[in-house]
């Protein structure tokens, strides 16, 4: 890996995030009724909140699953 | 003398000839937002005339690596947006370009190989140099090599040692 590209470490780093951000993601559980939480879910994003690194984040795993479901046919 | 001389290289200063604010890269960027380059990005690789270049030069073996790292900084050049961004946008583009690689079922180079490890220092190269050229050589000059390559690991960890002791 030449020093001057950064291109690899930056897609390993990307790589790992998005994965660790896959694993935190929990099934989303709701109660309703009168038991029903007003507050929100803490897994999901606020919505204008997402930061810069965020949103290549969900696109890059966006284009990783299209690209793996090419890869499997 | 046994190398030549670079005579054509940039004179130190030169970058700074020019009145700031000619280059297009110190004008504020086309696209500002992370989105926007994305968007810029998708819709120019999509294009056919881009997407038959690019297969052409994967199948003659470049990295995937190689070609989006320099699609991105043409585009910093260009003004197109920041090195920031496009230091965010570059794990996408190798997606998207994998993708269309996959896509059209070519064989390529990711440049990814080999990335597990933790590596990126010139001593690392050396050592890696030194590993391919006791290959090439006879088994009785390994253990030399060898504490060679030891010596240079402990360099470098005393080194990094430093480095953070200087930190802290």
């Amino acid at each position: 890996m030449p020093i001057t590209n950064p291109a690899p470490i930056m897609y390993t780093n990307m790589a790992k995030a998005a994965d660790a951000m896959n694993e935190q993601r929990q099934p989303a559980t709701q109660n309703k009724g009168l038991l029903a939480s007003t507050k929100r879910m803490t897994n999901e994003p606020k919505a204008g909140k997402l930061k810069s690194g965020d949103i290549a984040m969900l696109y890059f795993d966006s284009i990783r699953k299209k690209r793996k479901e090419i890869q499997d046919g | 003398m046994d190398e030549e001389v670079m005579l054509d290289g940039p004179i130190p200063g030169q970058s700074l000839t020019a009145e700031l604010g000619a280059r297009p890269w110190q004008q504020p960027s086309q696209y500002a937002t992370v989105e926007e380059a994305i968007d810029y990005y998708v819709t120019r690789i999509e294009s056919e005339e881009v997407t038959t270049q690019l297969l052409d030069v994967l199948e003659m073996g470049v990295p995937v690596t190689t070609v989006a790292n320099a699609m991105q900084s043409s585009s910093v050049m260009e003004g197109k947006h920041t090195v920031d961004v496009g230091m965010l946008v570059l794990p996408v583009i190798i997606e998207l370009i994998s993708l269309i690689a996959d896509a059209a079922k070519i064989k390529y180079t990711s440049g990814l190989e080999g990335d597990d490890r933790v590596r990126g220092s010139l001593v690392d190269k050396a050592v890696m140099k030194l590993e391919a050229k006791r290959n090439e050589e006879d088994t009785d000059e390994e253990p030399e090599n060898e504490m060679l390559i030891e010596e240079m690991k402990t360099a470098a960890d005393e080194r990094a040692g430093s480095l953070m002791a200087r930190r802290n």
